[in-house]
C-alpha cells in the first residue's frame, strides 16, 4: 500500500503594534507590513488590542494590507482594541464586517 | 463648569504633534464634572479635532506644511455645557464638492476622516476667511 504524506504549512505573522496608529507613525506601520508582503506574508493577524488611538490614516494602512493580502489569496483578521472608544470607531466604519475581528490574538489565529 | 474657559494652541502644521491636541483635550475634559462616559466622549472629540488637523497638514498646507500653523482655540460653556473648538490656518480652501461619503460597506483606503468627523461632532461648521480657513467643532457634553 503506497501512502502518501503532503505537509501543508500556512504562515500567518501576527502583527501588534504598541500604541497610538495615527497620521504621524502610520508610514512606519505600512513600511514594516510592506516589507511582510513583500517576502511573500499574505495572512495576517494584526492585532490591536494595544492600539489606545486609531485615525483615518492608521485605518487607510489596516485596509490598504486588506486588499493586497486578498489579492495574493490571503486574509487579514483583526484583534479588537482594548479601549471601548476605539472599539465604537471600528464599528461606527463597519470595519468590524469588512474584516473578521477576534476578542484574542489567539482566537484569531485559529480562525484562519 | 462654571464660567466660560478658553484655551489657545498654536502649532506648526505636521503630524508630529497632532499627539498635543488629544492631550490638551483630555486634560481640559478631566475639569468638566458630570460627562456621560467621559472616556468615549473625549476620545471622540480627540479623534474629530485630530482628523481637521491632520486634513489642514495634508490638503490645505500640503507640501507647503512645515511652514504653516494651526491655531486652535477650546472654548467651555457653562450654561450650554458645550465645547467649542475653532480651528484657524492660512493654507488652501477646503474643497466641499471633491469631499466624498465613503461608502462603509466597501472597504476603501480614503475618506474616512471627515465623515468621522461629522459622525462625531454635533455641528461641524467650515468658512473661508481673509486670512486662510476657519473649521468650528461644537459638542455637547
Amino acid at each position: 500500500m503506497d501512502i502518501t504524506v503532503d505537509e501543508h504549512i500556512i504562515r500567518i505573522v501576527t502583527v501588534a503594534p504598541h500604541g497610538r496608529i495615527d497620521a504621524f507613525n502610520a508610514a512606519t506601520l505600512r513600511g514594516r507590513l510592506d516589507e511582510l508582503l513583500n517576502e511573500g506574508v499574505n495572512r495576517f493577524v494584526l492585532d490591536l488590542s494595544d492600539v489606545p488611538f486609531l485615525d483615518s490614516a492608521g485605518m487607510a494602512v489596516l485596509i490598504s494590507l486588506l486588499k493586497r493580502a486578498r489579492q495574493s489569496g490571503g486574509d487579514v483578521k483583526l484583534v479588537w482594541p482594548a479601549e471601548e472608544a476605539a472599539r465604537r470607531i471600528l464599528r461606527l466604519t463597519k470595519f468590524d464586517r469588512v474584516f473578521a475581528m477576534s476578542e484574542t490574538a489567539d482566537m484569531a489565529l485559529n480562525s484562519f | 463648569m462654571t464660567e466660560v474657559d478658553t484655551v489657545r494652541l498654536d502649532l506648526p502644521a505636521t503630524h508630529k504633534y497632532l499627539n498635543v491636541v488629544g492631550a490638551c483635550i483630555g486634560e481640559l475634559l478631566e475639569r468638566v464634572e458630570g460627562l456621560h462616559e467621559p472616556t468615549v466622549l473625549t476620545y471622540n472629540i480627540q479623534l474629530a479635532v485630530h482628523e481637521i488637523c491632520a486634513n489642514i497638514v495634508d490638503h490645505a498646507y500640503g507640501e507647503k506644511s512645515p511652514a504653516g500653523r494651526i491655531g486652535i482655540t477650546f472654548t467651555l460653556q457653562p450654561v450650554t455645557r458645550t465645547m467649542h473648538v475653532d480651528l484657524h490656518d492660512t493654507g488652501a480652501a477646503f474643497d466641499a464638492e471633491r469631499y466624498q461619503e465613503p461608502d462603509l460597506d466597501a472597504a476603501q483606503v480614503r475618506g474616512y476622516g471627515l465623515f468621522l468627523v461629522k459622525e462625531l461632532m454635533d455641528d461641524v461648521l467650515y468658512e473661508t476667511e481673509a486670512n486662510g480657513n476657519h473649521w468650528r467643532l461644537t459638542k455637547q457634553l
